[in-house]
């Protein structure tokens, strides 16, 4: 049973005097509880406008996004209903993500008003603890952000999340600001929390190669469209969807081997002006005619592995 | 466990402690802080313990008019006997305190209304910026002019008509401030951890836009002083026979060639002025937040 | 053939809250002619510092120590207009934020005429045609639209080769990039790269390429040196550093990576944090995070020394000599 389920979800921003641009154009996907999800893809995507609608900081304008068996319900000026608090985003950027004028403390305490019966003392402590258990000293509580280097800022966006006790996480972009040495250690924190509390996590990310180590399901996400899913591995060594196949070519490889990676041609489309049919044929090599009059459906092309290609049978 | 970066003690000892270090440092590398703090707080001096410190009261009229500054007179005295300096000394109660109370009015004003504009926006931000619209459209002096018209001359009066034509501007600086922070991260952190409107604008918008408004609060006292004494120089703020600046330059000018009348009120004026301004650039070196280890590759 | 820059001892120091911080402490390399010489380093290893100091790019209160041979030239020594001429000229630099290193308010035109004109004396359309010339280079389509056109009118990738054009206006020798493919998607980063690797194979063009990615660096880094808390910890052929890297740092850089053939979730990061120039600890600045260091490194700086194979390493324990 999955604890989020986003069905069809898309998201359109309206300009006045320009084109409607439909960020997200129906796109589905479902995370498990101590399931790590991976959404990759690159600008202009769309996964950081469907990160945001998945935890309801943006209304989708059509499709439905279902947490723990119910719909959610999109933030307006009112408090967010007590049962969504448990759905919880990190963001991408850990040097705005806390507030600058705040301890550290009080900013983990904020998470857990939403669980009943604490005491101010005893939210304190759990802040404290909570500090702990992402890898940072509690004395840090008494700190202010700006002490504080990008991975440690992360490990206390990480703990301010994990104060509401969530089942799900979105996690957007949270490695691309941070060092090698920082990618690694929160990303085995991240795997770690996943699997001890049973917390789903969505994790956004451009980088493929962290995703494939940590994450136990893929998505593949081109202009406002996923165009492949399924469990890592499978999807790594037999991708079926063109971009995703372009996408692993163009990864280079820390071998020292001198292999310059392919690059894709072309450019990506303006979301407003998306093409018709598949949306990736006009840089497609295997693109044939049905692909610019017919969006391809999401076809199961193995195990829990599904690709949105008209001719991803043939490879 | 994954090993975390244990690193969290040292900053402390390489970067001296926040607030406090960087006061010591802007008073070390700016002395017009310094020369403004001691102004500053030589009129606020002045301004409590004038009847201490003045010779003689200000409206005592028993000397010689219009004689020069003299050892017995440092200021000379006015057309009706009275002693100059005792005056300029007093109006430093009347203008001071003034000034705070129009600032302190219009901050609590603009500053409620810019939050309520900024956060909420839709139909009311719309409101409340054509309010300040409205107002913008005047000359500030005018608007006052005419708002002191029609209540009535006095300082009360004109303390109200500053007060309206000097709220717009925090409330459009405001809403600016408010505006961004409530698109960063941390007010929608805030939000989906459940926080009310309420709740996060106290904790999490108010103190990350306080600091520019208070320098901005501070750099206006110094321009308080100017429309007050500027409404009483046109006769209709303070009244004679009240000391203050604004209306002793006045009455002064009459008296030409009599120029300490006018002078030394004028030059009160200016020193006090200026000594906002520079406190108030000081302050705003201290508030701006430093970018502190930026983790840029 | 001597080296086209040789870079001997430089230091820099920043002015800091607490007195001169010294962010670049006494590093030394060369680059050859047309060569591809990587410069790899997280955070706080000075490598964006040091390049910036080659072409004066400092702040204010900056002192910079050491040498800086270029064409013969101490570029450190150089002033007025005699360093203008070098900048932008024989030496180029591209950044890593293509969002912010165009001008937003100017014609690409604009953009790279001027820079011609200046340097060269050219007149306008000699330069236009230079400035088209540039552009079909970089791979730019419709080199003519492209022209009368304004950066925001571009994609990342393509505001990179533009700002790579305009580095290549005066036929520089030397073009120092500096994350040029950090901001960009991997699809679009592949594109750049090429790029680099055909221009030095067509003009020759040696490069310093600026990059924490040692993905990116073995593409086409020829050389390669690491640095770390403002010093060079390691250097030598991309391959060899990399199949077989000597210092511990390296190796921890390396396994901090993501493997396809890992067999579990967890990565193997580095422990710690990289050191900040503030907090450099004594001796070998990584032995709080090194785990096989010993009493001596806790002391002494390693000095960067030969070990053969065209290579240098500054370590007193040398862990990994002998191959592994």
């Amino acid at each position: 049973m999955s604890v989020i389920e986003l069905s069809d979800v898309e998201v359109e921003f309206h300009r006045r005097g320009h084109p409607v641009v439909r960020a997200v154009a129906g796109a589905s996907i479902s995370v498990e509880r101590g399931q790590v999800v991976g959404l990759v893809g690159e600008s202009g995507c769309g996964k950081s406008t469907l990160a945001r609608a998945a935890v309801g900081l943006l209304a989708p304008t059509a499709g439905r996004v279902v947490f723990e068996g119910n719909p959610i319900v999109p933030l307006t000026r009112r408090a967010r209903p007590k049962d969504q608090v448990r759905l919880q985003m990190v963001f991408q950027n850990p040097f705005s993500s806390l507030n600058p004028r705040r301890k550290v403390g009080a900013q983990i305490a904020d998470g857990l008003e939403s669980v009943e019966g604490l005491s101010r003392a005893e939210r304190a402590t759990r802040a404290r603890a909570l500090l702990e258990r992402v890898g940072l000293p509690a004395v840090a509580a008494e700190r202010f952000p700006h002490e504080f280097s990008g991975g440690q800022r992360q490990r206390i966006a990480i703990a301010r999340a994990l104060g509401a006790e969530p089942s799900v996480i979105v996690l957007d972009e949270p490695l691309s600001a941070l060092d090698t040495s920082a990618q690694a250690q929160i990303a085995n924190l991240l795997t770690e929390l996943a699997a001890d509390l049973e917390i789903g996590l969505l994790l956004i990310s451009h980088d493929l190669a962290i995703v494939r180590q940590v994450a136990h399901v893929v998505y593949v996400m081109y202009l406002g469209v996923i165009v492949e899913s399924g469990p890592t591995e499978n999807l790594w060594r037999h991708p079926r969807h063109p971009y995703t196949k372009a996408l692993i070519a163009a990864i280079p490889h820390a071998d020292g081997a001198g292999v310059i990676p392919e690059a894709l041609p072309g450019e990506v489309p303006d979301p407003a002006r998306p093409p018709s049919g598949c949306r990736f044929h006009p840089r497609c090599p295997l693109a044939v005619e049905i692909c610019s009059r017919e969006v391809p459906r999401m076809d199961p092309v193995g195990a829990g592995h599904l690709a949105a290609c008209w001719r991803a049978g043939e490879t | 466990m994954t090993t975390g970066e244990l690193t969290v003690a040292a900053p402390a000892k390489a970067r001296p402690r926040g607030k406090r270090a960087r006061v010591l440092r802007v008073v070390r590398e700016r002395p017009l802080a310094i020369i403004g703090g001691a102004l500053v707080l030589t009129w606020v001096v002045i301004a409590i313990f004038a009847p201490l410190i003045a010779p003689y009261g200000p409206l005592s009229q028993n000397f010689t008019p219009l004689q020069h500054p003299s050892s017995s007179h440092l200021f000379g005295t006015d057309e009706v006997g009275r002693d100059v300096f005792s005056r300029v000394l007093y109006g430093a109660r009347v203008s001071l305190p003034l000034a705070v109370l129009l600032i302190g009015l219009s901050v609590v004003i603009g500053v409620t209304l810019g939050v309520i504009a900024g956060y909420f926006r839709a139909w009311v931000d719309g409101t409340i910026m054509r309010l300040t619209d409205l107002v913008f459209a005047f000359p500030a002096i005018i608007l006052a002019l005419v708002v002191t018209a029609s209540l009535g001359k006095g300082l009360q009066n004109a303390v109200f008509a500053l007060v309206i034509v000097s709220w717009p501007a925090y409330a459009r600086v405001t809403r600016g401030l408010v505006l961004t922070i409530g698109d960063s991260d941390y007010v929608s952190a805030a939000r989906l951890l459940g926080a009310s409107s309420r709740r996060t604008i106290v904790r999490d918008v108010l103190p990350n836009f306080i600091g520019p408004i208070l320098v901005l609060a501070m750099l206006d006292l110094g321009g308080a002083i100017l429309l007050l004494s500027g409404l009483s120089f046109l006769g209709l703020g303070a009244q004679p026979p009240t000391a203050e600046w604004g209306q002793m330059v006045s009455e002064g000018i009459g008296y030409f060639q009599f120029w300490w009348m006018a002078t030394f009120p004028g030059l009160a004026i200016f020193t006090a002025v200026l000594a906002f301004n520079f406190v108030g650039d000081s302050l705003r070196d201290i508030f701006d937040p430093r970018t502190v280890g930026s983790n840029r590759r | 053939m001597p080296p086209l820059l040789e870079v001997d001892e430089l230091r820099v120091n920043l002015p800091g809250p607490a007195g001169p911080i010294t962010v670049v402490d006494g590093i030394s390399f060369a680059v050859d002619e047309g060569e591809i010489f990587g410069v790899a380093g997280e955070s706080g290893s000075g490598k964006t510092i040091s390049t910036l100091a080659l072409l004066r790019l400092l702040p204010k209160g900056a002192t910079v120590g050491g040498r800086a041979l270029f064409d013969g030239t101490d570029l450190l020594r150089l002033s007025g207009r005699a360093l203008r001429q070098r900048r932008g000229n024989a030496l180029s630099m591209v950044f890593q934020d293509p969002m912010t290193s165009l001008h937003p308010m100017l014609s690409i035109e604009r953009q790279m005429t001027d820079h011609v004109r200046s340097h060269l004396g050219m007149r306008k359309k000699a330069a236009r045609a230079r400035a088209t010339e540039l552009l079909e280079e970089v791979r730019i389509p419709d080199p003519e639209r492209a022209l009368s056109s304004y950066p925001h009118q571009f994609s990342g990738g393509m505001r990179q080769r533009i700002a790579i054009a305009i580095a290549l206006a005066c036929h520089p020798s030397l073009l120092i990039a500096d994350e040029p493919t950090t901001a960009l998607d991997v699809t679009v980063q592949a594109g750049i790269i090429s790029l680099l690797a055909k221009l030095r194979r067509d003009h020759g063009l040696a490069v310093i390429l600026i990059t924490h990615d040692l993905g990116v660096m073995s593409t086409i880094a020829d050389r390669l040196t690491v640095f770390y808390a403002g010093r060079v910890v390691e250097s030598g052929p991309t391959k060899d550093v990399i199949q077989h890297s000597r210092h511990p740092y390296t190796r921890g850089l390396l396994q901090a990576l993501p493997h396809p053939e890992a067999e579990t979730r967890a990565l193997v990061p580095i422990p710690g944090a990289p050191a900040t120039p503030q907090d450099r600890p004594d001796g070998c600045a990584f032995h709080p995070r090194c785990s096989y260091a010993a009493e001596l490194c806790t002391r002494d700086v390693p000095a960067l020394v030969d070990v053969g194979g065209k290579r240098r390493l500054a370590c007193h324990v040398d862990p990994f000599r002998g191959g592994e």
